[in-house]
């Protein structure tokens, strides 16, 4: 961008228009329409490159270098989602995430119910790496469950989606959490160590609140048939041994000892290979699951729902999902947009904290206005960036905010994608469960407290310390 | 090579740099020998982590090797973008009727005594308009077999014909993902590699068809219309509106060729065509629209030529591509990284001198790479990153390295039994590999005509533009695109080699 003093600067009201067909082209097809976000955004990236063009007189090979840019630097990250997808089918086919979930399952005791709600989510999200999957099997049943004990429904979901969320957001093997350290250019595993900061206090506040209510109902007398049901067809499927605990705890191992994403992702899908085959799984039939992903028919409706992901093809759609959502950042960093828009937030807020208070809010904001909980981690990351590294703050403090106040509110907003999912599968609408979604407030807050109070934000620069307000370079 | 030119870091022998290959390809030959069938995925993926062990071995650090991995797939995340969108323009044509169309209009006349010729020419345009050889193959190619059978051909003949015009269209397309990939990773232009390949492959395929012309009058053989008919009133039946109107927007690929739009807006333009032409003769809406885009047409009809036909499309069913684009191009980067090639083949390089030298080698490495790790874009990716210097010393085009790229490479993966490509063809046209191998002569000639001319000195593009024609004759084109450094490069050594033998045009 060097040729910049001689291109029009974007007023603001223009650097604004490509949010505005954002919303304007995303709200309606993703409500309305139930499409994915991929193509609307290739409308909108088209739009600012018009923009880009007619207006500031920027050339299309420029705007199309600034996509592939942005792109490449994410590659990284779709690589380790690829291989993710890989280790999710290799873990399944080897009875580990069946088993994680079996023991999970035998934990459940009726008797605090809305106490191991929450935490058995959480388990099931976290060993598939999706807040769905967690809410769509486990989350399901615990509603029959909840129903028949007379537990409101509205609590029941509240508590589902908290440990669902808490699950998938430190879970390496999730989307989100891929996509916020690949926008930002974090190592995967140290912005999952970065997040328990702000993540475990939250979550253990809500799963606090839930004991207490729990207090209110008497839950001994469960009916637990779907559970055990789903316990026994996984006892009759895999061999289910304490071993499997070996590759959840490879996987810590190696974010304890700071090994890199794709090595450790490889490792764990050789443990879960080993695994498949202890199983009794032939070499081609693991091949081809880890490309189409793993596949099983028990009968057990909400057991195939659990166990039938993972493959790289799946996760292909993360990926066509980054590369388009990244051309529109492209394309909005080369026309100028990010730029204006940059100069305005710095214009209004001074502090460290009231930038990051705006971060906050714009991705709750996107949550609201685009539907989808990647476009609140993506679009923000793109217009804060920037910003992060004047005030000396490393990446990985803005990948933390993403998920803290991105993915956490996406299930309160009701006709976000998430919102709608979720009441498709627990058939309570985010408008009456929105209150019990307690991780939606607390990490925000707990964020905010740490945006003025500097707490555990580290440094980009190691020998300076983290600026305060962003005038002190100036 | 590596960044890091740092301690004990040394380059693999061979017999270290073959253990990656040899792994590739005793899994993939055992695959196919035991017909297990698999994707090439999974195993250039552990080709990837045993060419990284192997690295490790040589002192290559874990991150130059992921660095290495990484910059290749980035070199080439223009064409993966390019493969996306062409997927949404494949969704748009199939909603808006105008690939059927193609077919429809392409089977009316086709005439008996020219069978053979006819239709290859039409699979060459189908080809063309489509950028995908998979995609004729998979339509008009099962129409044609049946066809050919009701005439008492050999079925190898017709599958080799198929492939002639539908790897020749493929190869022109600038819709193609080898033709954008190859011209992008030889970092030239998309239609000055079009047009580089036109002096080749146009007489090739002018050739070929000339020998399919003498095989069909050759034999006589009683024609059966009823298949054909079936497919065009399928087509009929299910389209709201069938007119040659709807061949437009084909025309306009051609016309957007011509005007020289880069590609990507140019395949999004054309796709938004494509929509335009589906909401207003096919009666689609704005929900279909952002279908048609990501998931492609499907639709249920009773004639199952006419569902495999229109049943396609879609960013989401390029994904496929892209995931193996990913993988193989990285595991090329890593090879790269380790010199893995170089140390195989890099001797060779040492004795080129001349232009048709440059051209033999690139051939001879794009054909053993796709043997070898059984797919054509790493026949691309890896002779195009070991070459590409060294045409720039000899003051060549960047064109020319990718005509050559695809004269070998694009060419010779359908005739290898065990890569993606030949595997593909061989099950849809239900011929074995070896069977239509001897009818390709498309993809037997260019290679061989390709090496022919060049040998003569003629039909190699330099970097100021010039180039010498099938006829002797010195003619100055437009500077083929190539990175700027390349250029400057190219330049001096053409200015050194033209000091010495002047040329007139």
């Amino acid at each position: 961008m060097e040729k910049n003093t001689e291109q029009k600067k974007i007023p603001l009201w223009l650097a604004l228009v490509p949010f505005a067909c954002l919303i304007i082209v995303m709200l309606p097809s993703i409500i309305i329409l139930g499409a994915s976000p991929q193509i609307p955004l290739m409308m909108c990236t088209g739009i600012t490159s018009l923009i880009g063009i007619l207006v500031t007189g920027r050339k299309w090979e420029d705007i199309e270098k600034a996509m592939i840019d942005a792109n490449a630097s994410a590659m990284q990250a779709n690589f380790i989602i690829m291989i993710v997808g890989c280790l999710i089918a290799a873990w399944m086919a080897g009875g580990i995430v069946p088993g994680l979930i079996y023991y999970g399952l035998k934990a459940f005791s009726p008797g605090i119910f809305l106490t191991c709600l929450p935490v058995i989510c959480a388990i099931v999200s976290f060993s598939t790496g999706s807040a769905w999957t967690a809410a769509g099997t486990i989350g399901i049943a615990s509603m029959g469950i909840a129903a028949g004990l007379g537990v409101p429904l509205p609590v029941a979901a509240g508590a589902i989606i908290t440990g669902a969320q808490f699950g998938d957001k430190i879970s390496p093997l999730s989307d989100s959490t891929n996509l916020a350290a690949g926008v930002t250019g974090v190592n995967l595993f140290d912005h999952v160590k970065h997040m328990l900061w702000t993540t475990i206090p939250s979550f253990t506040i809500a799963v606090c609140i839930f004991a207490v209510i729990g207090t209110r109902y008497n839950t001994d007398a469960a009916d637990v048939s779907q559970i055990n049901s789903i316990c026994q067809t996984m006892q009759e499927n895999f061999i289910i041994t304490p071993w499997v605990f070996i590759a959840p705890l490879s996987v810590i191992m190696m974010i304890v000892f700071r090994i890199p994403a794709v090595p450790g992702m490889v490792f764990g899908t050789i443990v879960g290979v080993i695994f498949a085959f202890v199983q009794g799984a032939d070499a081609e039939t693991i091949m081809s699951q880890m490309i189409y992903g793993f596949d099983i028919t028990t009968g057990n409706g909400m057991v195939d729902l659990l166990l039938n992901r993972g493959g790289m093809l799946e996760m292909m759609n993360t990926i066509s999902l980054v590369i388009c959502a990244l051309a529109f950042g492209g394309a909005l960093k080369s026309t100028g947009c990010i730029e204006t828009i940059t100069e305005v937030i710095l214009g209004a807020c001074k502090t460290r904290g009231s930038v990051m208070t705006a971060n906050v809010i714009s991705c709750i904001a996107m949550n609201f206005l685009t539907a989808d909980q990647y476009m609140s981690i993506v679009i923000p990351s793109q217009m804060f960036k920037d910003i992060y590294a004047k005030l000396n703050l490393h990446p990985k403090n803005l990948s933390r905010l993403l998920e803290d106040s991105g993915t956490v509110t996406s299930g309160i907003v009701p006709w976000s994608t998430c919102g709608a999912f979720y009441y498709s599968t627990l058939g309570v609408s985010a408008l009456f469960y929105f209150p019990y979604c307690f991780m939606a407030y607390i990490t925000p807050i707990i964020t905010l407290a740490i945006a003025f109070t500097g707490f555990t934000l580290t440094p980009l620069d190691t020998s300076k310390p983290i600026k305060t307000s962003v005038s002190e370079d100036m | 090579m590596s960044s890091t030119s740092g301690k004990g870091v040394r380059l693999p022998n061979k017999i270290e740099a073959i253990i990656p290959i040899v792994v590739l390809l005793s899994i993939m030959i055992s695959s196919y020998v035991l017909d297990w069938g698999f994707d090439p995925h999974i195993p250039v993926l552990i080709a990837c982590v045993v060419a990284g062990i192997i690295g490790k071995i040589c002192g290559h650090s874990y991150n130059d090797m992921l660095t290495g991995f990484l910059n290749a797939v980035n070199q080439s995340l223009e064409a993966i973008i390019i493969i996306l969108c062409v997927g949404c323009l494949i969704g748009s044509f199939e909603w808006a009727g105008t690939i059927p169309a193609v077919v429809y209009y392409g089977l009316k006349i086709i005439s008996p005594a020219l069978f053979l010729p006819l239709a290859c020419i039409l699979c060459a345009i189908v080809g063309i308009a489509l950028g995908s050889a998979w995609t004729v193959v998979a339509t008009l190619g099962i129409a044609f077999m049946s066809i050919g059978a009701t005439m008492g051909l050999n079925p190898g003949l017709v599958a080799g014909m198929i492939l002639s015009g539908a790897c020749c269209g493929d190869k022109f397309s600038p819709l193609s993902d080898s033709t954008n990939l190859s011209a992008g990773v030889s970092g030239t232009g998309l239609f000055d590699h079009v047009r580089a390949m036109i002096t080749t492959t146009f007489p090739s395929l002018v050739m070929a068809i000339i020998l399919y012309t003498l095989i069909s009058l050759k034999g006589s053989a009683t024609y059966d219309p009823q298949i054909a008919n079936d497919l065009s009133n399928a087509i009929v039946d299910h389209y709201d509106y069938m007119s040659p109107i709807l061949l437009i927007p084909v025309l306009l690929i051609i016309v957007v060729a011509l005007m020289k739009l880069p590609a990507i807006p140019a395949v999004l333009l054309i796709s938004a065509v494509g929509c335009l032409f589906a909401v207003i003769f096919q009666g689609a809406n704005f929900a279909d629209c952002i279908t048609m885009l990501h998931y492609g047409y499907s639709a249920e009809v009773e004639n199952e030529l006419c569902n495999t036909l229109i049943n396609r499309g879609g960013m989401d069913s390029m994904l496929w591509t892209n995931n193996l684009v990913i993988v193989a191009v990285g595991f090329g980067g890593i090879l790269q990284t380790i010199g893995a090639v170089e140390s195989l083949l890099g001797h060779m390089i040492k004795r080129v001198h001349t232009p048709f030298q440059l051209i033999l080698v690139t051939m001879l490495t794009s054909i053993f790479c796709i043997t070898t790790m059984c797919d054509q874009y790493i026949g691309a990716i890896i002779p195009s990153s070991m070459y590409k210097e060294k045409y720039d010393e000899l003051g060549l085009a960047r064109n020319t390295l990718s005509r050559t790229l695809e004269d070998g490479g694009t060419l010779w993966s359908p005739l290898v039994p065990w890569s993606s490509c030949g595997a593909y063809h061989s099950k849809v046209l239900g011929v074995s590999t070896l069977q239509y191998l001897p009818f390709c002569f498309m993809n037997i000639i260019n290679p061989i005509y390709a090496l022919i001319t060049a040998g003569l000195g003629r039909n190699i593009f330099y970097a100021d533009g010039t180039y010498r024609t099938i006829f002797g004759k010195w003619k100055q084109g437009s500077v083929p695109g190539a990175p700027e450094e390349a250029h400057e490069i190219a330049m001096a050594a053409l200015a050194e080699i033209r000091k010495e033998n002047p040329i007139n045009l």
